[in-house]
């Protein structure tokens, strides 16, 4: 009798087995896999010469402390050059400029001369390096100026500019006096707030979706407030308006995804995350100031770089979900690039490309 | 009696308001309010004298400061600096302070407290502090010599030369011109000069008025700068930088109309100080032919 029950066993086993991994399983969860794939030393590396270069390669600026250049995501070097004052970089084009310049030469990323003219003011690139922007040396104007040097449109302000951001067509400007203006492609100011409730006002930080469809600014002191701005029918209204409890007397750090739907933004201790279709919020608590934030994917992953002190922090970490990668780096932290997946990081003395891979 | 009463509480309020210090001790003033910089009015003036410690101009709340290191979404040609909040809502600046030398986490400060140390940081040509003083009241930026104490200077202003021109021909004014009569532009070349170097080292005046045969007919005045469609102007004249300048020490006055006969110019300019400089000029106007 004992033997007939025992013939049952294994075979039920197996029958409970694949039941239960048939109907009561659960996913494990994608995981997500960082990689580090190289590392150049940009003090030692050799750089690819200019006879060398493939036509139609791809190019990848970086920049480490003085020292900034063009990569690939092989982790060719074509150029290392040391920054005069400040380097105004895209991966077509890049300005180096000294502190007191009236001239500007804008070279290829082989170093090449494409044009040099006389501007005055400082220049800087939007992220996909199609407009080419000259800011005031004190502050207290822009303008948008062509490839050759023509002024398309400027706006000068009795006050200082604290904050600027781009988008696709519209650029947003933060002030000393409170004031929050966003400015068409054509140089008109077609919206202008100056948010109330503080008992100081000030703009100290400032964020623009990629399609131009969102604004945000951090504003005022005693207490300092979030607000974001969407733009409908060419009219922009506040949907988001809260106090935060950081009282930031500096320029913050700010950006939306890419998609637009969270608003990630340095916070008292740490980073703060909206999201915009839940009016949720999160905190996450950082080391140190948060110095650059690449989202990577969509609505997926935010990378961050913080300092404190002489201490760096690399962050990875998903909206609304925990950092699940902390690492400090001995040294300075430099670019933090996304090439699709891929992020360039400059750490120390080089630069390191890190795939993320999600599985 | 209480006109005169009323004069003095004014005056005093506005003394309470406006009693600034200067923000360093030792005050050589290398760069005046309204100077040409290249594409924009200087909006505020330079202070020389090495390195030295920088102290508010009056107690105030802290309100935005920007140190090298520090994230910036904008290249900062100000360099560090540090933005106070004085009574009746006016903001004082100073720029280009050394690097580590802003006491960061301060929320309000004393006259007392040193603010930092002067710096050649940013868009800067040598250790000096920039100062601006902005009332967010009048949404103007305010000349800071006419709010800090009197400056020593005993050296009226220079009107070097001076130019009439009519499309784009120019002529030097000698004095004793003869022209056809039409409507000319007045240019001008002024400066006043730093007292305290052997070299020439200019500086912008304070006021300049042209008189045409005895009648005012333009008047430039370093005083404030406000916004006005679009543009940064002089308060008074709402005259931007580029109706302002021909170039960096040459003024544009402005257009006089000269008459058949003897034009009498005269050009009066005035310094921080309240030292005077002037010339004649006169043109005689033919009949065309």
């Amino acid at each position: 009798m004992k033997k007939k029950k025992q013939r049952y066993i294994v075979p039920l086993s197996i029958l409970v087995v694949i039941v239960f991994t048939g109907f009561f399983s659960l996913p494990t969860g994608r995981e997500i896999v960082v990689k580090p794939v190289w590392y150049r030393n940009l003090k030692t590396v050799k750089i690819v010469k200019s006879n060398k270069i493939q036509q139609g390669n791809k190019y990848i600026w970086y920049r480490n402390g003085r020292l900034f250049g063009y990569t690939d995501l092989e982790g060719n070097i074509y150029l290392r050059e040391t920054g005069s004052f400040f380097t105004s970089l895209t991966d077509k084009v890049f300005i180096d400029y000294s502190k007191v310049a009236e001239n500007f030469f804008l070279k290829n990323p082989k170093g090449e001369l494409i044009s040099g003219f006389h501007a005055f003011g400082y220049p800087f690139f939007d992220e996909t390096g199609q407009r080419l922007f000259v800011i005031k040396t004190d502050l207290s104007g822009i303008s948008e100026i062509t490839e050759t040097g023509d002024i398309t449109w400027e706006q000068d302000f009795n006050s200082v500019i604290t904050s600027v951001s781009v988008s696709s067509g519209e650029i947003s400007v933060g002030l000393l006096d409170g004031a929050f203006k966003i400015i068409d492609n054509k140089g008109r100011i077609v919206f202008d707030v100056k948010p109330s409730g503080s008992s100081i006002q000030v703009i100290t930080g400032s964020a623009a979706s990629k399609d131009g469809d969102m604004f945000a600014c951090i504003s005022g002191l005693n207490p300092q407030k979030i607000l974001i701005f969407k733009k409908k029918n060419s009219n922009y209204s506040v949907i988001y308006s809260k106090d935060i409890n950081s009282d930031f007397r500096r320029e913050v750090l700010m950006r939306f995804s890419p998609g637009g739907r969270f608003l990630i933004f340095e916070a008292k201790g740490g980073m703060g995350i909206i999201d915009i279709n839940t009016e949720t919020t999160q905190f996450i608590r950082f080391n140190g100031k948060i110095k650059e934030l690449s989202i990577l994917k969509e609505e997926g992953l935010i990378a961050a770089a913080s300092s404190s002190r002489n201490r760096s922090f690399f962050e990875l970490l998903k909206p609304m979900n925990s950092v699940f990668l902390y690492t400090e780096i001995k040294g300075r932290i430099g670019t933090l690039r996304r090439i699709g997946n891929h992020i360039i990081l400059g750490v120390r003395d080089g630069i390191m490309r890190i795939d993320i891979e999600d599985i | 009696m209480k006109r005169l009463l009323i004069l003095i509480v004014l005056l005093l309020s506005v003394l309470s308001v406006y009693g600034f210090d200067w923000p360093v001790n030792k005050v050589i003033v290398t760069s005046t309010f309204g100077e040409s910089r290249g594409d924009h009015f200087h909006t505020g003036i330079d202070l020389g004298g090495g390195t030295q410690p920088v102290f508010p101009i009056s107690s105030g709340q802290v309100v935005f400061q920007y140190n090298s290191g520090q994230y910036s979404s904008t290249p900062i040609g100000l360099g560090n600096f540090v933005v106070l909040q004085h009574k009746g809502n006016i903001r004082s600046i100073y720029c280009h302070l050394k690097d580590n030398s802003i006491k960061t986490g301060i929320k309000s400060i004393s006259k007392s407290d040193q603010l930092g140390i002067t710096g050649d940081t940013g868009h800067s040509y040598g250790k000096h502090l920039h100062l601006s003083i902005i009332d967010f009241e009048t949404h103007s930026i305010l000349n800071p010599l006419t709010l800090l104490p009197p400056v020593k200077d005993k050296q009226p202003p220079i009107i070097k030369n001076v130019w009439m021109k009519t499309g784009d021909e120019e002529k030097k004014i000698s004095g004793t011109d003869t022209v056809k009569p039409s409507r000319v532009e007045i240019l001008a070349e002024i400066y006043d000069l730093r007292e305290d170097v052997s070299f020439i080292w200019k500086l912008a005046p304070y006021m300049i008025v042209l008189y045409e045969n005895g009648v005012e007919s333009a008047r430039i005045t370093f005083d404030s700068i406000v916004k006005y469609s679009g543009k940064l102007v002089l308060a008074g004249s709402k005259r931007s930088f580029n109706d302002i300048y021909a170039s960096d020490w040459i003024y544009r006055l402005g257009s006089i109309e000269l008459l058949e006969g003897e034009n009498h110019l005269l050009i009066l300019v005035k310094d921080f100080a309240g030292n005077e400089s002037m010339r004649n000029f006169f043109i005689n106007a033919g009949k065309p032919k």
